[in-house]
């Protein structure tokens, strides 16, 4: 019989970013595309920071702004990932790769954002 | 088969001890709105080549022996009928499966799969004299839809990931160990997690959900693996946090 008595595999943390950042993309990244890329430069907020756009000065917009970058970077490298192992592209260290790229995007994100 | 239509079948004959490889063999099989691609391959074994083999028993989707492919696409020989097919079809093995001979394939790994995965009620000290485990119609409602599976094998043809990994535990075993997971009278749940949260458990799924699409039973093992992996998340997280506890007990009673 075959053994499946093996490793525990840490996939659960990586399943669970995926998870989040599908989440939150799928629910926040219409509003925001919305809002920062259409509304705000073509229907009236130009002149003025706006509402929303303010929002993204404070603390919790910040935070909510680095989030969703990340969740949804360790979304989308997750799922290339996968996509990688479908095709039996790139075997040696594709995950490795992708997972770290994710981080590096958490890393500058956060820097970026909370530093100006 | 009454007013003797007949239809062109293409079924893959293979026979280890005399062919290099398979071949796609043309039969002719009268046919009329009745006609089943099983009562089509009896007809061929009674009347035509006494040796083609295939696996079939109940003639009602209830054993989920016949399991083929009928043009590329998983299906039960007795739940398919030939007048949907009127140009023809090709019938072959199980695609993900070693073909043994004709349409017969190997599912020894498909059984041990199910077999490691424990189908069955544990941990459960109730005797005979105790009377029967009852459970509510909503308990009842958790598992119900996948305790339908009748190992057909169907979605490990359908499965992409088992494909390139046969070493998956795959659709079926996955949702039969959940479906005991769901049962109120069962308490083996974590026993179980420990073999689904492994390399080749559910986390080789990426939810592609042809399994769902042409099981038989309407069973949905893609619905089944999601939840496995949100018990198996949730599990990982418990076993992180209670090895903490377990390395701060340590260190307190060495200090």
């Amino acid at each position: 019989m075959s053994n499946h008595t093996g490793k525990q595999t840490k996939e659960p943390v990586f399943w669970g970013l995926f998870g989040a950042g599908g989440m939150f993309g799928a629910v926040c990244a219409p509003a925001l595309i919305l809002s920062l890329l259409l509304l705000y430069p073509y229907f009236g907020e130009c002149e003025e920071a706006g509402l929303f756009y303010q929002f993204f000065k404070t603390g919790v917009g910040r935070l909510f702004l680095a989030l969703f970058i990340s969740l949804t970077a360790w979304c989308g490298l997750h799922r290339i990932a996968h996509c990688l192992h479908d095709l039996k592209m790139w075997t040696a260290g594709r995950a490795r790769l992708c997972y770290a790229s994710a981080a590096l995007i958490t890393l500058f994100s956060i820097i970026g954002i909370f530093r100006y | 088969m009454a007013d003797e239509k007949k239809l062109l079948l293409k079924i893959q004959r293979y026979n280890p001890e005399r062919d290099s490889a398979p071949y796609l063999a043309p039969y002719e099989i009268p046919w009329d709105d009745q006609t089943s691609f099983l009562d089509a391959l009896q007809y061929l074994k009674d009347n035509v080549c006494p040796d083609l083999s295939f696996r079939s028993s109940c003639r009602m989707a209830i054993c989920g022996s016949c399991g083929v492919m009928i043009d590329g696409a998983p299906k039960l020989a007795c739940k398919t009928f030939v007048r949907n097919y009127p140009d023809g079809a090709t019938v072959e093995p199980l695609v993900n499966f070693p073909v043994e001979r004709d349409l017969v394939v190997d599912l020894t790994h498909f059984l041990e799969y199910i077999e490691a995965l424990k189908p069955y009620v544990i941990g459960n000290a109730r005797k005979p004299a105790d009377g029967p485990n009852t459970q509510t119609p909503a308990q009842l409602a958790r598992y119900h839809k996948f305790s339908m599976c009748i190992n057909c094998g169907l979605c490990y043809a359908a499965c992409p990931q088992f494909g390139l990994n046969p070493a998956f535990l795959g659709p079926a075993a996955i949702t039969l160990g959940h479906r005991y997971n769901l049962d109120s009278r069962d308490h083996g749940k974590n026993e179980r997690l420990q073999t689904m949260n492994t390399e080749n458990g559910v986390w080789s799924c990426t939810f592609v959900g042809y399994c769902s699409e042409v099981c038989p039973k309407h069973a949905d093992p893609a619905a089944a693996l999601q939840q496995c992996k949100a018990d198996s998340a949730l599990s990982f997280a418990a076993s992180v946090l209670n090895c903490k506890k377990n390395k701060e007990v340590s260190h307190g009673n060495k200090t």
